[in-house]
């Protein structure tokens, strides 16, 4: 088993903490999981303050960065394993990999 | 933050921050990596379900060595003889018509097994059942090996309305019966190819319409083989495989060897080549699909704390087998079920695999410059934390190699329009 304890965080510096952001109280956890009505899904932008990290659009001339923000970001954003899933997301043409790489 | 080298040599960056490629200089060396806390989700939506993937039944007339229910593979059944009875059919038609989406066009049922055309009773009254309370919104699909696709059977499919047939073969006579053969130990290539030679002359615009392939291989690189064989089989030609998939890990297995990173580049800088030529083959959807990977990035940054989204957030797919226990999909071993169609979905259940997932990824991703690209899902939960570490780094091979050959073909492209 891997803990956390054992990895060498010193591998690789760590990011500072940027200090005007206040740290997010840690809330307790509601009940689980209502049913049946569909709750909100919580978007990925907890702790992002945008006057210190302005979201960057790529410019049109960049060959390896094309494309712009999807509107399904707010969806399907970063670390979204069903993003990849094509049950879960409808789109035939992704696939499912039973959690296994090509 | 991550470095690597194009095929051309050229030295680029991958910066997991901002989810861009760029060309690498000494000064990026020294960048901070990205620390991201997880947290878990604490919502989740299980009303607006498109697809119901239903096991009719657990026996199979074909023993294939891969199967992941051969009995060979942790905490999942074996083939047994067990059918789907009425009683959790008719709760699963009231599972259906409450969980199912109400704004969509149209659901969709799968019928699966073990072989699902075994239990074809069974599939009928579902399907009777089910028309009854959709009217035409409901299409199905059927995943078959083929064997059992008698006349009568191919008479009755085509009878049927929106019915799609899922077929599984391997390629050549010797590829599939390598692996999938009968009870008997026999091979099962010739009869099904029969079947399907069958359906093909006797309704040969439905064997177009509802006939889809799919194909499993040990190895990457035996996708070659397939490739170069397909169009030489008359009912398989220009009918390639909607989907080849591998087969499953089995870390149980000593003898199991997986693809490394110099296997996969090899394959794909083969399939380039495909690519390159404007050939449409197999190999080249593969090399596709290897490049969406980086072809679908978005640029916002990543935040430091980020809310993981997992298919229980809004689940699309339900899978329901013969005891009527429900899994997000078929692909979770047993002990993951999420409730039942008698009793609903289990949110404690849920709500700890969701706890479990996240405690996993805070151990092993928080740190990971791949994060933002990889396909890894729920369904780690199979498998322990030791056995992630080498799906992982398999994962990471496959992601470099994505942006690899992603800027491989933007170069080459950028060099024809030079031209």
């Amino acid at each position: 088993m891997c803990d956390i304890d054992e990895m060498n965080l010193n591998e690789h510096p760590i990011e500072e903490p940027i200090p005007s952001i206040d740290p997010v109280p840690d809330e307790p956890i509601p009940n689980p999981l209502p049913s049946p009505e569909p709750a909100q899904i919580p978007g990925p932008e907890s702790v992002i303050d945008p006057a210190i990290d302005p979201i960057i659009d790529p410019t049109p001339d960049d060959p390896y960065n094309p494309g712009k923000m999807d509107e399904k970001e707010s969806v399907l954003g970063s670390c979204d394993c069903r993003s990849e899933c094509k049950y879960n997301t409808g789109e035939t043409w992704k696939y499912s990999n039973y959690g296994y790489s090509d | 933050m991550h470095k690597f080298i194009t095929t051309s040599g050229k030295v680029m960056w991958y910066d997991m921050r901002t989810n861009k490629i760029g060309l690498w200089n000494p000064v990026m060396d020294s960048q901070a990596y990205q620390i991201v806390r997880f947290n878990t989700p604490t919502s989740a939506c299980v009303n607006r379900i498109n697809m119901f993937t239903v096991e009719i039944t657990q026996q199979c007339n074909l023993r294939c060595t891969y199967c992941c229910y051969s009995g060979k593979y942790r905490n999942r059944r074996a083939h047994n003889p067990k059918e789907i009875s009425c009683d959790v059919l008719n709760d699963t038609v009231d599972f259906i018509g409450k969980h199912s989406d109400k704004s969509a066009d149209e659901i969709s049922v799968c019928f699966y097994g073990g072989e699902a055309l075994l239990a074809k009773s069974k599939i009928q009254y579902l399907i009777d059942r089910l028309n009854g309370l959709f009217g035409t919104k409901i299409c199905y699909s059927l995943s078959t090996n083929g064997l059992a696709l008698t006349e009568s059977i191919i008479d009755w499919i085509c009878s049927q309305n929106k019915f799609l047939v899922n077929v599984t073969i391997d390629g050549d006579e010797a590829m599939h019966d390598a692996h999938r053969i009968t009870v008997n130990k026999q091979g099962s290539y010739k009869t099904i190819i029969n079947n399907l030679s069958l359906f093909k002359s006797k309704y040969p615009q439905q064997y177009n319409d509802r006939i889809r392939f799919l194909s499993t291989v040990y190895s990457i690189s035996d996708i070659n083989q397939l490739s170069d064989i397909w169009n030489d089989i008359e009912v398989l030609k220009g009918h390639s495989p909607v989907h080849i998939g591998r087969i499953i890990p089995n870390f149980s297995d000593s003898r199991r060897i997986y693809d490394t990173y110099e296997t996969k580049d090899k394959f794909y800088s083969a399939a380039f080549l495909d690519v390159k030529s404007r050939v449409g083959s197999v190999n080249a959807n593969c090399f596709n699909k290897l490049i969406s990977i980086a072809e679908r990035r978005t640029y916002a940054l990543q935040p430091s704390e980020l809310t993981i989204k997992t298919c229980f957030q809004d689940l699309f797919s339900c899978f329901i087998n013969v005891d009527g226990d429900l899994y997000a999909c078929e692909k979770f071993c047993d002990e993951y079920s999420i409730g039942n169609v008698h009793c609903g979905f289990d949110e404690k259940k849920m709500s700890r695999m969701l706890d479990a997932f996240t405690e996993r990824k805070n151990k092993h991703c928080q740190s990971c410059w791949a994060q933002r690209l990889c396909r890894l899902c729920l369904t780690g939960l199979n498998h322990s934390d030791a056995e992630m570490e080498q799906m992982c780094n398999m994962e990471r091979d496959t992601i470099e190699l994505a942006l690899k050959y992603f800027c491989d073909k933007v170069d080459w492209e950028q060099t024809k329009l030079v031209k």
